[in-house]
């Protein structure tokens, strides 16, 4: 049997005449008589149109892409103009906090209030120059102070007399530990031994080695100082 | 004036040829897409009613649901509505029409092909063709083509796409094979062999279902 109505002459194709292709041509003349009728209208498709050709279409990525990208390129790019060839720290006048050298002192007052000046001195009515002198650690006692190099970072080292006594030292210590001479036992009364005006505490910051021993802090208190007597 | 009678009767009898020859290319497919082109909604209505059965049969045969069917309907005509600029006149109307239904059909098969829930609409569609179907003398005929309409149905649904479309456009819509050519964009000779592949493998899933029933 021909596969089709005349469609096997044309094609020269044909299905055997095993039950098999029977029953597929069969079947396949059954579907083809089955009549099927859409339900869709003509008014349903002049809506979608309608619905289509109305509603505005998706605008491109590039629509909204580009001014993004204008955007953020002309703000780049005045972020680039604007911002200064030097950094504002390094433009603005230094002023270095440095202290006096401490010079050796029988007293406590004279110890335990130095001056902080600054490097550059200021100008006649500013507020620096209005102000007073930075008090630093006052009441501690014992302060080692020192300015480092001119136009360097000031280096401060305090010490109260409770640090001194127990050996602590300070996180803000800039010097290494090594050169640190504290004493191991607390400061005695004058009045028992005079060798304590011998504990000297030296204190040699890192950059006195580079600038020279004229910039070292040397800080010599005695235990009289330390007691305040 | 007299020598110009002649002439003009001519040109009279050229021009009523040519109404009659105008008015019958009116009716066909390419003029009503002229015409709905220029914006005449009406010709693209009286395409519409032409074809719709065309491509729904094609669109239920691919996809074996009606809803299915139904929206690819829809959407095959709003394509082609919105692409009426594209279309060429090489090509014959229903064949660019077919092929906008085919490409849907097959995208839509494709997703489909692992929901086998065919079942449920082949039941209802064989109700609807034991009611409104051919009827034959000899009821046990009736009931094995039924039977066997359902079957060919199942395995076509069980096809690869591309196999499945060649039974559709060839066994069941009877296209020619130049026809075919033009839908699928091959030549007369690869139709022919695709659609011998496709009805190979259907034959093969008929037997294999025939083996499963009891």
């Amino acid at each position: 049997m021909k596969f089709g109505r005349d469609r096997s002459v044309e094609t020269g194709e044909e299905w055997g005449a095993d039950s098999v292709s029977r029953k597929v041509q069969m079947g396949l003349d059954a579907l083809r008589c089955e009549p099927l009728e859409p339900s869709v209208s003509i008014e349903a498709l002049k809506g979608r149109i309608l619905q289509e050709t109305l509603v505005a279409p998706r605008r491109p990525a590039w629509v909204w892409a580009t001014p993004v990208a204008a955007s953020l390129a002309v703000a780049f790019w005045l972020g680039l103009a604007v911002r200064p060839a030097a950094p504002v720290a390094e433009a603005l006048p230094k002023r270095t906090a440095s202290v006096a050298p401490v010079e050796r002192h029988g007293s406590l007052g004279a110890a335990s209030q130095p001056a902080v000046r600054a490097a550059s001195p200021p100008e006649a009515g500013s507020p620096a120059a209005e102000a007073p002198p930075r008090n630093v650690d006052a009441p501690s006692g014992a302060v080692a102070l020192r300015g480092g190099r001119e136009g360097g970072d000031p280096v401060v080292v305090s010490r109260s007399s409770a640090m001194l006594a127990s050996g602590l030292r300070p996180e803000q210590d800039a010097a290494p530990a090594e050169q640190v001479q504290t004493l191991a036992a607390p400061p005695e009364p004058p009045a028992q031994s005079q060798d304590s005006e011998e504990q000297i505490v030296l204190i040699h910051s890192t950059e006195d080695t580079e600038t020279g021993a004229a910039s070292a802090v040397e800080l010599e208190s005695s235990a009289n100082v330390l007691v305040g007597g | 004036m007299d020598e110009a009678r002649p002439e003009e009767e001519q040109v009279n009898a050229a021009g009523v040829v040519g109404d009659a020859l105008q008015g019958a290319s009116m009716d066909s497919d390419e003029a009503l897409v002229r015409s709905a082109r220029q914006g005449d909604f009406g010709a693209f209505e009286r395409l519409f009613e032409r074809h719709r059965v065309m491509v729904f049969r094609i669109a239920y045969r691919m996809t074996g649901r009606r809803d299915d069917a139904e929206d690819i309907t829809q959407d095959a005509f709003l394509k082609a509505y919105q692409n009426l600029h594209r279309y060429r006149d090489e090509a014959r109307f229903t064949t660019w029409l077919v092929r906008i239904v085919t490409n849907l059909a097959t995208d839509r098969a494709r997703m489909a092909n692992r929901r086998h829930s065919l079942e449920q609409q082949e039941a209802g569609g064989a109700l609807d063709w034991m009611t409104v179907g051919t009827t034959r003398e000899d009821p046990s005929e009736n009931l094995e083509r039924e039977q066997m309409a359902r079957l060919v149905q199942a395995a076509l649904a069980e096809l690869p796409p591309h196999h499945r479309l060649m039974i559709v456009l060839r066994d069941l819509e009877e296209k020619d094979y130049q026809e075919i050519a033009g839908i699928v964009g091959t030549t007369v000779g690869g139709v022919k062999l695709r659609v011998l592949r496709a009805r190979r493998a259907l034959r093969d899933k008929v037997n294999q279902m025939l083996e499963k029933t009891p």
